[in-house]
């Protein structure tokens, strides 16, 4: 996982944007985003349009690269668990503690 | 500028929202019995009518220049608007400066939607570019879960309870109680709220609205027009501050923590002096949010404080209508609904739930989630004007 420095003034964002918010600048560089720490954490039982189905951990996770992410948890942490993230090739953020 | 003199707010009405809307309703639809109804209430005709604002999720492919042919109408200023809940406070600031300026003097802003099953669904997944990236592959199923987390940094940084948000759902039920447009009107007790399913935890089904299909409108014209002799509501104030903080922040400060003073300032008076509130509320946290960053919670706010002192004694009317928890959210319909209900309570045709000698109230609208909460928020302050 990354996250998007700003080249000429170094805010660090994610979601990429277009042009930096702290600077109006276009250019970033990525930054490693792959661990954090969950800040809070819900226990998802029902979807828009959807029966039933499975009981999903979304969360914030503050990374330490300093932006937060939400993610899915492969499983129920504590606030405060260290994550590891993936990004999945579906797009979703992944938090994992092994 | 920032007075709004010469603008009078002449109609404000609602097509009645429904859960399950009979077979061939149409968003289309909606909004033309929207304008109807607001035409008739302000006894004008369509020909009259050189301003068109329209604010809708699921009008596409058409926009408001195919509606207004589609309707009949002839204009020379045409806006639509994609702000959701802050649609409604956005197209009345746009328009009030159309007339002001003189690029028309009779304004129609109407807004509604109509929802299949998987209309909502698609519009929840594909809301933006972030949502669609990033939110949907989460199968979030739309923004309950950032809105649950939200809700448990709220609790946490103000020391709420569910009973807390449970008196909020109740207090907006009991204003429903007496609004026979509410699609939820029977009482709601605090067992059965607490008792009540879970959807994302803290959240329950009473903390998120229902969606329903439906439509509002509203009508502007100049002061002088004859619509504007016999009820007219006035524009005291209004401010817009959106991506105020970028996302960078918790959200449980909203732009209108930014324009608080200004609003107030514009208005020449103070919280204190509205007799009623209409605050965008797509989740009861959103509530307090707003009125905190208002200026209703006071300098040193008690938000617990503000629930159970004002809002569940009535000492301040908020959301009289049941609010979209009640009466349901009518996609961007939701931008309009409290801002109509503020003037119908100002022209006094409120019914049961009147409240007494009306003069003077707030509106807030806010949405358009990003990656974790709104990005909008604006409000107007407005005023009871004299008959003529």
């Amino acid at each position: 996982m990354n996250v998007f420095a700003c080249v000429a003034c170094g805010q660090v964002d994610f979601p990429r944007r277009l042009l930096c918010p702290s600077c109006g600048r276009d250019e970033f560089t990525e930054v490693a985003a792959s661990t954090g720490s969950v800040e809070e954490v819900t226990i998802l039982h029902h979807r828009a349009g959807k029966t039933g189905g499975d009981i999903a951990y979304i969360a914030t996770v503050l990374t330490h690269a300093g932006p937060r992410f939400i993610v899915r948890l492969e499983r129920l942490l504590a606030l405060g668990a260290v994550v590891s993230l993936r990004l999945e090739s579906d797009g979703a953020i992944v938090g994992f503690s092994d | 500028m920032n007075d709004f003199t010469g603008v009078s707010i002449v109609a404000a009405v609602e097509v009645p929202y429904t859960r399950h809307a009979p077979a061939g309703t149409s968003t289309a639809g909606l909004l033309a019995q929207a304008l109807k109804a607001a035409l008739l209430q302000a006894e004008l005709s369509a020909n009259e009518v050189d301003g068109l604002g329209v604010a809708s999720f699921t009008l596409p492919p058409d926009h408001a220049i195919d509606f207004a042919w589609r309707a009949g109408l002839r204009v020379g200023w045409c806006m639509d608007d994609c702000h959701g809940g802050a649609s409604g406070i956005n197209l009345l600031q746009h328009a009030a400066r159309a007339i002001q300026a003189g690029d028309a003097s009779v304004i129609v802003l109407v807004s509604g939607d109509h929802f299949e099953a998987a209309d909502f669904t698609s519009l929840v997944e594909n809301y933006n570019v972030t949502t669609r990236t990033h939110l949907r592959p989460l199968k979030t199923g739309g923004p309950n879960p950032l809105f649950a987390m939200l809700t448990q940094r709220q609790m946490r940084a103000s020391q709420l309870a569910r009973e807390d948000y449970g008196a909020l759902c109740i207090a907006q039920r009991e204003w429903a109680s007496m609004n026979p447009l509410a699609v939820y009107r029977e009482p709601l007790t605090l067992e059965t709220y607490l008792a009540a399913a879970p959807v994302a935890e803290p959240l329950c089904r009473y903390d998120c609205v229902p969606v329903v299909s439906g439509a509002n409108a509203i009508v502007l014209t100049s002061s002088i027009h004859r619509c504007a002799e016999r009820s007219p509501v006035r524009i005291r104030a209004l401010r817009a501050a959106y991506n105020v903080d970028h996302q960078h922040g918790d959200g449980l400060v909203t732009g209108l923590a930014s324009i608080r003073d200004s609003l107030w300032r514009d208005a020449n008076l103070q919280p204190a002096d509205m007799n009623l509130v209409s605050v965008y509320d797509d989740y009861p946290s959103m509530i307090l949010a707003q009125l905190n960053d208002l200026g209703f919670a006071g300098d040193q706010p008690d938000l617990h404080a503000l629930i159970h002192e004002r809002i569940a004694s009535r000492r301040l009317p908020v959301n009289t209508s049941g609010g979209q928890l009640s009466a349901g959210q009518a996609g961007a319909a939701a931008g309009m609904h409290g801002l109509v209900e503020a003037i119908t309570q100002l022209r006094h045709e409120a019914g049961m739930r009147q409240v007494d000698d009306a003069r003077f109230a707030a509106v807030s609208g806010y949405g358009m989630v990003q990656y974790r909460y709104g990005m909008c928020a604006n409000a107007v302050v407005l005023e009871r004007g004299a008959a003529q």
